[in-house]
């Protein structure tokens, strides 16, 4: 009998269309994916092979989220499809076992699960052979690999959820609650992993039903070349994974057999039973007589509205009263409280619980929740008329197509507004919760029912119009949820024009960016645009739902095309023309839009670069005069979001020839016009890359000079875009809107031993030293900075205006900000300190205050004299950006670092505004004291430094704890962040701009190391000379090397290895404690024995290398295992504390071998032993 | 006041050809419409109430071309489909004001009234909190007649309304029908003889989409006055009577005899006795002549 159900099972599944519906999309899905990555659309970005068996897995992983969402549409439909056609009235009687039709039903619908899976993987294989295909992305890899993910992910994960799925569906009859379940799963895994964090833990990653976390547990610690070449590992921990959740399929399958039954009814969670009564008949005979009330009936358009109302309050009713609903809020509610509580982990930076915050946090979740919803309820509503029989009953009724469509859309706008209004109370709820009392209810109310609302509405109508086209209500929401997920993907097909990404916004998650000075600023007027576009396309998609709208019971392909195409001949289909003509209109104007000129974007700037690179890049060092003098005019407008800028450069010829031709470029952000007092004529004008080569008439001997005017305005926002810089508050320009001399690459940044290099310094590659005047206008109500001191301030037709003039020599590099501001002034030393900050932001400002005072003291101290005689930060939009950036005597810094929660008293958090405030000044120093050639490594020079010197000053102003606090995290992000990059290189000659992690985390810990083992005097002693020597210089600039220099002597030849270590190489210790044991001494102290190992290692291009320069190597047998070292003369710290935590022992020790043992004698039982204990070394094994 | 259909066609995709050039006129009153399963019979009533179209042909209530103006009809239709489902977990009260707010009674009150009238009028007042979906058969029909008589209706449609209902159920349920007739057209199909005998005032005969005799019950019988003989006989008597004689019906009397009736202009043999006429012979008749 089994085979006999088998079969036929397998024969209605291949003769249902469902089946070939989703393995085609699978199909082209995995087909079009794998191509992307191999470079089909040359999309594909960066070193990654597409097809390497880590890249495969990823796809793999990918596709089986999705093949989920299909096994409740198979494998629960199975056994669903029986309840629903009422078939097992008859079938439960036929002559099989209950093992027979639930073996057959399951094993043959996980089958074509399977065969779907199989042509997903088979997709995944042609795509490497498209052609197209670039070859250097491709490895080649072979079917065992395929195979290998086959059976090792995806079968048992289809196993499992099927299994799952199975018996739910089994048990509730009802196969919803199989989609239902899938979502929570899903979701309850991001929970964990929320909590856990994403790379988990042991516990996390055998537990995990995708095995997902058991495989990154085994590959997070491979470089991008293992990624791209290792085959995939099988570890332990992966075998355990997958048998444990076969065995909870297995078990669940048991579960199934166990409860099901040949019976009528299902088994329900919330079935509770009410008094029974006996039911007898009384109503034989006895003829009556009909006498019904008079009743109006009513057909107007009020009534139609209430109609319209109430059958969608009675839809709504039913959703949010439905256990699906009840337990998919609930665990969205139970996700946003675990976000919002993970918002500020003990160990990261804390933010303060602002609105946008609350806002910001939940709602990628939450619009995935919302939408799944709508795309779910949008279903069930839509044929449950059907689903119950009842729809002949409601078909007759004599309400018209338009209501009934409207009414479910409504319905689904309500159950959007209950969800939307959980991230509304749970914000609100933390921030009382938190102490944080500024309520913005507008800011909600906007950013939920504007913004948010707009676009679930749209994917409603679309949900609305998909489930009345798509008889089968599985396939409409597998279809919707591809769509959702696809829309994003269209650009990589090659449909770049936004009026085909289907309900996407032209800033994605503009509303992340909302700023507090400055609100959601321009971005909402190309989100309106768009989405009055997607509304009126929705509009258009719900007449067509009327149009489709089911209705009756011939339900045939043909019979709905008559019925539609009936409906079509009235005033609907003037509708739909006028309704098409109107989209068609209004894509035609956004596509113009989008084609005019603009401010181009990232992507299109790289390109403009690369080919500018290519044809100018030779003149990047061509002989050009220098700026020696900017005396600028800044006009802004900050209500009509502009500006316009007026100003002369004074050029000198500070070389030994004759300069005839002047390379001038300017910014792509801007309309430019400049002139020069000479005369000239232009050779090139290249108006895409903004370069023009002139040639003046008159060579411009050494040692003359000549100006060169110019004007410069903002290009206006364009409906779609925003290209003008200025904000209605909280502006932040810089001086790169300018023009400049030279041609001038950030990619063709020069080698260290390059002496044409050497000319320019980091900052600009046309000027030195500038003197800089500047008047700034703004508008009545805000105040307008530059650096510089201002000289004069007054008050022209409404405006003020702002004068500035550095009297020190500055570098060509100066910003302007404006905004409303309130200022804390201060002082040190009797020079003044100022904020000037956005009045609701006060939360943060004696900490960026004793941030200042704290690094000038520490840096006059050790360094120099401050160079200014004044600080100012200032704070600009978020819109701008999340950055600080120093500028002679000011430190503009985004809104974001005023709202930090900080709190001093928690040993887990550090203060990141003494931090910020700290480093930004340190730059003043270093930076602006000591200004680096444009050479690879300059970084180092400047960041490196200001990192140093804000953890020295953390540590002298907060303690020790601190400073190990800050090492620790420093040392975890360059850890993660270097197994990600293939070729990772030393602090003196790092070259990658986006490679903070060197200057940032690896430098401060290099200079924290040696100051470790020099001392804070010594060291400092060392900077103190190398600044000295540099201060101020000009040409060549000082590199690097130099500085390293300086270190290296004041650095005793014992530790001398430090240098080459921390600077010139990437050098990484794995230092590991074996074992201890403790004795205690007759004399009451405790003898410590300590055995723990050394080994220390060069990466090279992502390798380890063990040979020295002399290719020596150190080995030491442990057991089995071979370890390898450099050859040790190190000095490695040992730490013995207490159980209280008192330094019971901390001392270098002196280490020449892999394994060593020490014995040492404290006073107290040593509770903890550690190597390295202040995280003063980099250490790839950082939990000993 | 009445139904007017006329050369009505409808093929359906498998090819089935439910109705065939179908005419058919229906005054006021309780119109039965009999025929075997498979007849058309539910093709029809579906077309009459808006639920699908035919391939060709008209159909008009008074002034309302039904096919083209459906939503004109449905104001005053009331129907009962062979056989429908309910929401779950819906009481009949719930489910019935429902109802009433989709055939537009507008008010609340109005309609809070007219639920418990028709409640009451299908004795189902007790039971209005329960769930639709838990009823019995008989109460579910009886629902089903309850959610009909919510708008006034002018055309009422029932499909095989009496089949599974026991005898009291059925006899109520036909008195309700015999009332709502005073004011309203009533189409009743059915398969059942005596649910016509005693009901309607007109008839028709239907079978494979076509109308095999349109009559009154009264007419049918009166017509065959003096043409149906019947016989006593044995069991192996049986296929010699059928092969010589149009027999119309044969029913086990007691365990032996078997009662046969014969249509015949004049007694077939001194064996057959004269028999009065019954619908059910008018019937098979109809469906003789036709196959």
């Amino acid at each position: 009998m089994f085979a006999s159900i088998f079969w036929f099972e397998l024969k209605y599944w291949f003769r249902n269309p469902t089946i070939y519906i989703f393995s085609v999309i699978l199909l082209l899905l995995a087909v079009l994916l794998m191509g992307a990555s191999a470079g089909l659309f040359d999309a594909a970005s960066g070193q990654r092979v597409a097809d390497s068996p880590l890249s495969l897995y990823t796809f793999i992983i990918l596709f089986n989220k999705l093949i989920l969402f299909i096994v409740p549409a198979i494998i629960g439909n199975s056994i669903y499809r029986d309840f629903k056609s009422r078939a097992y009235q008859v079938m439960y009687t036929f002559p099989f076992t209950k093992w027979d039709y639930l073996a057959a039903k399951f094993l043959s619908s996980l089958t074509m699960v399977l065969i779907i899976a199989a042509v997903t993987v088979l997709g995944l294989y042609f795509g490497t052979q498209l052609p197209g295909t670039h070859q250097e992305l491709l490895v080649e890899t072979g079917a065992e690999t395929y195979l290998q993910l086959y059976t090792h992910y995806l079968l048992p994960n289809i196993f499992l959820f099927g299994s799952l799925v199975f018996v739910l569906v089994v048990l509730s009859r009802n196969i919803y609650t199989g989609f239902i379940a899938i979502t929570l799963l899903l979701i309850g895994r991001e929970l964990v992993f929320r909590i856990a964090g994403n790379s988990g833990t042991f516990i996390v990653a055998l537990f995990e039903p995708l095995g997902e976390t058991a495989t990154l547990l085994t590959t997070k610690d491979w470089t991008l070349e293992e990624q791209n070449k290792n085959p995939l590992p099988f570890s332990e921990l992966i075998l355990f994974n997958r048998l444990l959740w076969w065995l909870i399929g297995c078990a669940s399958l048991g579960l199934a057999y166990l409860n099901f039954s040949f019976s009528q009814h299902g088994w329900n969670l919330f079935a509770y039973k009410s008094r029974s009564t006996r039911n007898t008949k009384n109503n034989f005979g006895s003829l009556i007589r009909i006498k019904l009330s008079t009743v109006v009936i009513n057909f107007n358009w009020v009534h139609q509205l209430r109609l319209l109302w109430r059958l969608s309050h009675i839809d709504f009713k039913y959703i949010i009263r439905s256990g699906s609903f009840i337990s998919m809020a609930l665990a969205g509610g139970i996700f946003i409280v675990v976000l919002l509580t993970q918002m500020n982990p003990p160990y990261e930076t804390r933010i303060l619980p602002v609105t946008w915050v609350m806002l910001a946090f939940p709602i990628f979740f939450f619009s995935l929740l919302v939408n799944f919803l709508t795309f779910l309820y949008a279903g069930v509503l839509i044929h449950r008329g059907r689903n119950t029989r009842m729809h002949e009953l409601l078909d007759v009724t004599p309400v018209s197509d338009v209501v009934f469509a409207l009414s479910k859309v409504l319905a689904l706008v309500k159950m959007q507004l209950v969800l939307l209004a959980i991230i509304f109370v749970s914000g609100i709820a933390v921030q009382a919760y938190s102490g944080y009392y500024t309520f913005e209810i507008g800011h909600y109310l906007f950013d939920l029912l504007v913004i948010h609302l707009i676009g679930f509405i749209v994917w409603t109508l679309a949900a609305v119009c998909v489930h009345t086209l798509i008889a089968h209500s599985y396939v409409g929401l597998f279809m919707l949820i591809l769509g959702f997920f696809g829309v994003s993907q269209l650009e990589m097909i090659g449909l770049r024009s936004h009026v085909f990404h289907f309900n996407q916004d032209i800033e994605p998650g503009f509303f992340l960016n909302y700023s507090d000075m400055n609100g959601h600023g321009y971005s909402l007027i190309p989100y309106f645009i768009l989405k009055g576009y997607w509304l009126l396309v929705g509009v258009l998609l719900f007449l067509g739902t009327v149009i489709g709208w089911s209705r009756g019971t011939n339900t045939t392909l043909r019979a709905r095309i008559n019925m539609a195409s009936q409906k079509v001949r009235g005033r609907l289909g003037l509708a739909v023309a006028i309704g098409a003509v109107m989209v068609i209109a209004t894509g035609f104007m956004i596509h113009r839009i989008e084609n005019a000129f603009h401010a181009p974007h990232e992507t299109m700037r790289s390109q403009i670069n690369r080919s500018a690179d290519k044809k100018y890049g030779h003149l990047k060092n061509f002989i050009q005069p220098r700026i020696i003098n900017v005396a600028v005019t800044m006009h802004l407008f900050p209500e009509k979001e502009s500006f316009e800028s007026t100003g002369i450069f004074t050029l000198l010829n500070k070389s030994n020839q004759y300069i005839d031709t002047l390379l001038v470029n300017y910014s792509h952000d801007a309309f430019t016009e400049y002139n020069l007092d000479a005369d000239y004529e232009t050779l090139l004008k290249d108006t895409i890359a903004k370069f023009d080569v002139n040639r003046l008439k008159h060579p411009l001997a050494p040692g003359d000079s000549l100006h060169l005017s110019f004007c410069v305005r903002n290009i206006p926002n364009s409906g779609l875009f925003q290209n003008s810089p200025v904000l209605k508050n909280g502006t932040f320009i810089t001086s790169l809107i300018y023009p400049g001399l030279g041609y001038y690459s950030s990619s063709l940044r020069g080698d260290p031993n390059d002496s044409l290099a050497r000319q320019n310094h980091y900052r600009s590659i046309d000027s030195d030293y500038i003197s800089f005047q500047a008047t700034v206008s703004t508008s009545s109500n805000q105040i307008a900075l530059a650096p510089g001191y201002l000289i004069k301030q007054w008050n022209t037709d409404n405006r003020n205006f702002f004068q500035y003039q550095s009297t020190s020599h500055v570098t060509n590099d100066f910003a302007f900000t404006s905004g409303r501001y309130q200022v804390l002034r201060d002082s040190y030393q009797n020079m003044p300190l100022e904020i000037y900050y956005h009045p609701a932001h006060v939360y943060n400002l004696t900490h960026m205050m004793n941030g200042l005072k704290a690094t000038l003291a520490y840096c006059e101290k050790y360094f120099s004299p401050y160079q200014h005689k004044q600080v100012r930060i200032i704070e600009y939009s978020r819109k701008t950006g999340d950055f600080a950036q120093s500028f002679a005597n000011t430190i503009p810094v985004s809104e974001r670092s005023f709202v930090m929660d900080i709190d001093e008293s928690n040993p887990l958090a550090l203060n990141v505004s003494f931090l910020g405030a700290s480093h930004e000044l340190a730059h003043q120093w270093w930076g602006h004291q000591v200004i680096p050639a444009n050479v690879n490594g300059s970084r180092m020079i400047t960041e490196s430094m200001a990192e140093y010197i804000s953890l020295c000053v953390l540590e002298q102003t907060y303690g020790k704890e601190k400073g190990k606090l800050f090492r620790r995290k420093a040392l975890d992000i360059y850890l993660k962040r270097r197994v990600e990059d293939e070729n990772e290189e030393p602090l003196i000659e790092n070259s990658g701009l986006d490679k903070s992690y060197i200057f940032y985390q690896k430098g401060s810990l290099a200079l924290y190391a040696l100051r470790d083992f020099l001392g804070e005097e010594k060291l400092n002693l060392a900077l103190r000379a190398y600044l000295e020597k540099v201060k101020l210089q000009h040409a060549p600039y000082t590199i690097p090397l130099e500085m390293v220099e300086y270190l290296r002597q004041a650095t005793p030849d014992s530790l001398s290895y430090l240098i080459h270590d921390l600077f010139e190489t990437v050098t990484l210790y794995d230092n590991r404690l074996k074992d201890y044991t403790i004795t205690k001494l007759p004399t009451g102290k405790y003898q410590v024995a300590i055995n723990f190992t050394v080994t220390k290692f060069r990466s090279v291009n992502s390798q380890k290398v063990f040979e020295d320069s002399n290719g020596e190597t150190l080995t030491h047998r442990d057991g089995h295992a071979t370890v390898n070292s450099l050859p040790l003369k190190d000095y490695i710290e040992i730490g013995i504390y207490s159980s209280r935590g008192s330094v019971l022992h901390l001392k270098k020790h002196f280490v020449h071998a892999i394994n060593n043992t020490l014995t040492v004698e404290v006073d107290e039982v040593p509770g903890l032993i550690a190597v390295d204990p202040l995280v003063k070394l980099i250490d790839v094994h950082t939990d000993n | 006041m009445g139904i007017a259909i006329s050369n009505v066609s409808k093929t359906y995709s498998n090819g089935v050809k439910a109705l065939d050039d179908l005419s058919l006129h229906i005054g006021m009153g309780m119109f039965g419409l009999l025929g075997p399963n498979g007849a058309g019979k539910s093709s029809l009533m579906r077309t009459l109430a808006t639920l699908q179209l035919p391939d060709r042909g008209t159909v008009f209530f008074d002034s309302i071309n039904v096919l083209q103006e459906p939503m004109r009809l449905r104001r005053t239709l009331g129907y009962l489909p062979q056989e429908f489902g309910v929401y779950p977990a819906i009481s009949a009260e719930d489910l019935l004001d429902y109802f009433a707010i989709l055939k537009g009674v507008d008010s609340r009150s109005d309609r809070k009234k007219r639920v418990q009238e028709v409640l009451e009028l299908t004795n189902l007042y007790e039971v209005r909190k329960k769930h639709v979906a838990g009823y019995s058969g008989g109460m579910k029909q009886r629902f089903g007649i309850a959610q009909l008589m919510l708008n006034n209706p002018q055309l009422i449609i029932v499909d095989e309304p009496t089949a599974g209902l026991d005898p009291a159920e059925r006899n109520r349920f036909l008195n309700v029908l015999r009332e709502l007739a005073l004011t309203a057209t009533i189409i009743f199909s059915t398969h059942i003889v005596d649910d016509v005998k005693d009901l309607c005032k007109e008839m028709a005969i239907m079978n494979g989409g076509r109308i095999l005799q349109q009559t009154t019950p009264r007419n049918a019988t009166k017509e065959l006055a003096g043409k149906i003989w019947a016989i006593h006989i044995s069991r192996d008597e049986l296929e010699a009577i059928e092969s010589a004689w149009p027999v119309l019906s044969s029913t086990y009397v007691d365990d032996q005899k078997i009662h046969v009736r014969v249509h015949a202009d004049s007694q077939p043999t001194e064996h057959f006795q004269p028999a009065e006429p019954e619908l059910a012979d008018a019937y098979f008749i109809a469906l003789k002549k036709d196959a």
